[in-house]
């Protein structure tokens, strides 16, 4: 993947072995005292550093409601580092050097002269640090606040600089179709769709971006990616951990809003576009969402055949009790949001024709697992027959979390007289193939919006396309009532997830 | 991940090496390998995956380097599985003709489904006049259709019969240019190596130079900085301070003259003329390069570290006059070799610092990184170039 700083002429840069490097820049974190800075931007960026892929001449500016000077943000993201970092990388001298590139101002989103000050903080700035005007606002706030900043930025004329100007935007993003569609519209009066990048941290992951790799990398594989060879798709994403205390959030939000609609969806493109005539940023989404659109569109009425919902009771999961999902602080008692889901989808275009995508999520599975797996279709023909034992189907499987890696399932002569036949696996397993760092989500992510590249980032198109999907199911499955709870967490979902899948003739895989 | 040898053990070796024995042998050590995880796991379907992505010639002529080997390759080869054939000469004793050992090592992959990822070692060790011919004996060993990397694990001797019958069986050869005994004369013939093997498709990693890749990293990271990007052409100084290798005090470290030919072969500088400093000052030199008429004093200049450091670069530093400002950027390692920190001023004001954590990568890393690559690095080849110009000036 290309990026503009990388065809910056630097002579020096010729033949340097060393990841990419980006230009100076500021930071500025909205929701700078909220858990998402602590736990996960402050551990990357500073990551980004220890790796000399942060220039010297680089910033980071909080924002946030709470009074606090400089030096107390600093004192507060080094306890943070301490608590969620990885303190084995953490060097004292090192962190004093990298948090004098720190600042903090306190304001509030709805007070237009606070962003008038943020301006000459980031002007000020810039003359301090040498970050020649080029900016990033990180949006880590509550979804409510996306559009009001975006606005003030807007007004109090951030929303482009003498550099370059981008903005992040964290998921969710939306709670349905029209507030997507609104946020967009939000962003779009302030920013050129090139300055926003939509973050989904799945995106960031290494095996995903290995889809890539994997599929165009490769001759063998590309020619069998059709509906002459794949019988079907199973995509499964499983947590075994319940809502963790984000009972309240989730009760709004249910599996199809929280995973299924964003990452899993982003996951299925990468799986079903079609081979893009370059990696740039559009190149590849061009690509994605073509393939995305190619989905059939699932009728109102006939959502029972295509999806089916499930809520978890109390059960047992890797070794311990749990309570059901109702039981859960924040939950209602007679909850009907959904912590499973099961959705069976086809893309109507010549590749995908006929081949059904399964897709599977939930919370309190029997294990955390992501993963795609393509099933082949059978031999034509029965050569061996001298057992009974069936023929299995190939089956090539991607696994993206925990153990990142790919599989491929074939037969092989069991030695002896006999002709039988036992299933192994070859595997790719990226710890032990590679055993380096691979790095986390939003390292990657982060560094890339710096570089300005925006390949894995969501594109607005795609962010409402995503909704566009799920309408009906949403919309289906608010007007009819539930048997909730209808699946033992510890269990892999309600019995109807496995009717989806078996009144076709086929079997979720064994995980 | 924790990898574990099995016990090498001595394989007959008749007067012509007979390959078929030692694959036998191979085997047979595959398979008490599976016996093995098997019982230990109590497991039946325990799974030992035998991997091997490359050759690794290594060369090493002592005992006690053969047991940092075989250190070394236990953090190399869990990324990178092979076979490794390790050559161990010893020249200098009383002649012992070829023996072999043969070993394998093991990684648990993943401990909950019970896999192993293993590679196997051939050891052969050879003294006094057989030593020259483990190459004969080490190439037939070779598995077909891996690429084939050497180690010269061992003072450079480029000239040497063993290293020119080993680096032609070899797409890559890795040495250590920090190894060099008489650092000037031995940078002088790397540089006639690279020249001849320019052509060739033998490719050179020099551990040295991949050392000296994060000091490159943050000199060019200056010029990133679209203010500072001028200055490149304007630069009419530099000055690199060194510790001096370990074998040849008076003589200049190969990192710091690599690193000024570096910056002279992507500057595009050419060497104008040299002056010696006072004959009492002996460790002080400086080349006059210049390009397109502009003049650019290259000096280095030896510094005192702890031992542990000989051979490093200790500091650089780079002078622009541009029309609208004067430049300096400076990268410099801490005394205790720590931290390295980057500096820029203008005009005497400091614009930038940052400190960073400075210590080099461990030679099992470096090691694994060059493994990862084939080809010529046309990069080190122009910097050889160059360092051997000005090393050539210097002496004049």
């Amino acid at each position: 993947m290309t990026s503009p700083t990388e065809t910056i002429e630097n002579p020096l840069r010729a033949g340097i072995r060393l990841e990419r490097t980006a230009e100076p820049c500021v930071v500025t974190i909205f929701g700078a005292t909220g858990d998402l800075t602590k736990r996960k931007l402050v551990p990357a960026l500073y990551s980004l550093m220890q790796q000399r892929l942060l220039p010297a001449e680089f910033a980071i500016l909080g924002f946030s409601r709470p009074e606090m000077t400089d030096e107390e943000f600093r004192a507060r993201l080094r306890e943070a580092f301490m608590e969620y970092g990885d303190k084995e990388t953490f060097d004292e001298a090192v962190w004093e050097s990298f948090a004098n590139g720190m600042f903090y101002m306190s304001g509030d989103f709805a007070d237009a002269n606070a962003f008038q000050t943020l301006r000459s903080r980031l002007e000020a700035i810039d003359n301090e640090r040498g970050t020649e005007g080029n900016r990033i606002f990180y949006l880590s706030t509550a979804p409510s606040f996306f559009g009001l900043i975006s606005e003030q930025l807007g007004k109090a004329g951030l929303n482009e600089s003498e550099g370059w100007t981008r903005i992040i935007v964290e998921k969710p993003f939306g709670h349905d179709l029209e507030s997507a569609r609104g946020l967009n519209s939000e962003l779009a009066a302030v920013f050129q769709e090139e300055q926003v990048y939509r973050i989904d941290h799945y995106l960031g992951k290494e095996t995903v971006q290995n889809l890539l790799v994997f599929r165009f990398a490769n001759s063998i594989f590309e020619p069998l990616w059709n509906r002459q060879y794949i019988d079907h798709v199973q995509i499964t994403n499983a947590e075994a951990i319940g809502v963790e205390g984000r009972g309240a959030y989730y009760e709004e939000a249910g599996v199809v809003r929280d995973m299924i609609q964003n990452h899993v969806f982003q996951v299925t493109s990468l799986i079903a576009m079609e081979p893009p005539a370059s990696l740039s940023a559009n190149g590849v989404r061009d690509e994605k969402i073509k393939a995305m659109q190619a989905v059939r569109p699932i009728p109102l009425k006939s959502v029972d055949e295509f999806a089916v919902r499930g809520q978890y009771g109390a059960g047992y999961v890797l070794g311990d009790t749990v309570p059901g999902y109702r039981e859960e602080p924040g939950v209602s008692p007679s909850s009907s949001t959904e912590t499973f889901a099961a959705i069976k989808l086809y893309f109507d275009n010549w590749r995908w024709a006929g081949v059904p995508f399964y897709i599977r999520s939930g919370k309190r599975l029997p294990k955390r697992v992501t993963e795609i797996a393509i099933q082949f279709k059978e031999v034509p023909h029965r050569l061996f027959t001298e057992t009974d034992e069936p023929l299995e189907p190939n089956v090539l499987v991607i696994r993206i979390q925990p153990n990142e890696g790919i599989t491929l399932r074939f037969g092989a002569k069991l030695p002896g007289q006999m002709m039988r036949i036992r299933w192994v696996n070859m595997d790719f397993r990226y710890g032990s193939s590679f055993g380096v760092h691979t790095p986390e989500a939003y390292e990657r992510l982060l560094l890339d919006c710096i570089l300005g590249d925006s390949t894995l980032y969501a594109r607005r198109d795609m962010t409402e396309r995503g909704w566009e999907i799920v309408t009906p199911i949403l919309d289906a499955w608010k007007r009819s009532a539930t048997d909730f709870p209808n699946y033992e967490a510890g269990t892999w979902g309600p019995k109807a997830a496995f009717d989806l899948i078996e009144r076709d003739g086929r079997h979720w895989r064994r995980l | 991940m924790k990898t574990t040898h099995t016990t090498p053990r001595q394989v007959h070796v008749t007067e012509t090496l007979d390959v078929q024995t030692v694959e036998r042998e191979l085997s047979r050590l595959w398979m008490e390998n599976a016996g093995r995880a098997r019982a230990e796991d109590e497991v039946e379907e325990t799974a030992v995956m035998r991997a091997r992505v490359l050759n690794l010639l290594v060369y090493v002529s002592s005992d006690a380097a053969l047991g940092e080997v075989n250190e070394l390759l236990s953090e190399v080869t869990g990324a990178h599985p092979c076979r490794a054939i390790v050559m161990l000469a010893e020249r200098e004793r009383e002649d012992l003709d070829i023996e072999m050992f043969v070993s394998s090592y093991c990684q648990a992959v993943d401990v909950a489904e019970e896999r192993r990822l293993c590679g196997e070692q051939l050891t052969l060790r050879a003294c006094g006049r057989f030593a020259v011919e483990l190459p004969s004996a080490a190439e037939p060993l070779l598995v077909p259709d891996l690429p084939v990397f050497l180690w010269w694990r061992d003072r450079p001797r480029l000239n040497d019969r063993v290293f020119r019958k080993l680096s032609h069986a070899a797409d890559r050869v890795v040495f250590d240019s920090a190894d060099f005994l008489e650092p000037h004369k031995d940078l002088l013939a790397l540089d006639s190596l690279l020249q001849k093997e320019r052509a060739a498709h033998t490719g050179i990693s020099d551990l040295n130079w991949a050392r000296l890749t994060s000091w490159r990293g943050l000199l060019a990271s200056f010029y990133d900085v679209r203010e500072y990007r001028a200055a490149l052409d304007n630069i009419n100084r530099v000055r690199i301070e060194y510790v001096a290798p370990a074998s040849v005090k008076e003589e200049i470290a190969p990192k710091a003259l690599i690193l000024a030919g570096w910056l002279a072969s992507r500057l595009g500088w050419r060497v104008a003329d040299t002056q010696r400093e006072e004959k009492d000052d002996e460790a002080r030199r400086k080349v006059l390069m210049e390009r397109d008429g502009r003049k650019i004093v290259v000096e280095f200049q030896s510094v005192e570290r702890s031992q542990t450091m000989n051979g490093w670069i200790a500091r650089i530093e780079l002078s622009a006059d541009a029309p609208s400002a004067r430049l300096l950027f400076v990268v410099a390692r801490s005394e205790d070799g720590r931290y390295l920190e980057t500096r820029t001023t203008t005009n005497d004001e400091e614009r930038a610092s940052r400190l960073l954590v400075g210590g080099d990568k461990t030679e099992a890393e470096l090691l694994g990184r060059e493994l990862e690559i084939l080809g010529h690095d046309r990069i080190y080849e122009e910097a050889v170039r160059s360092a051997a110009l000005i090393l050539e000036a210097l002496e004049a």
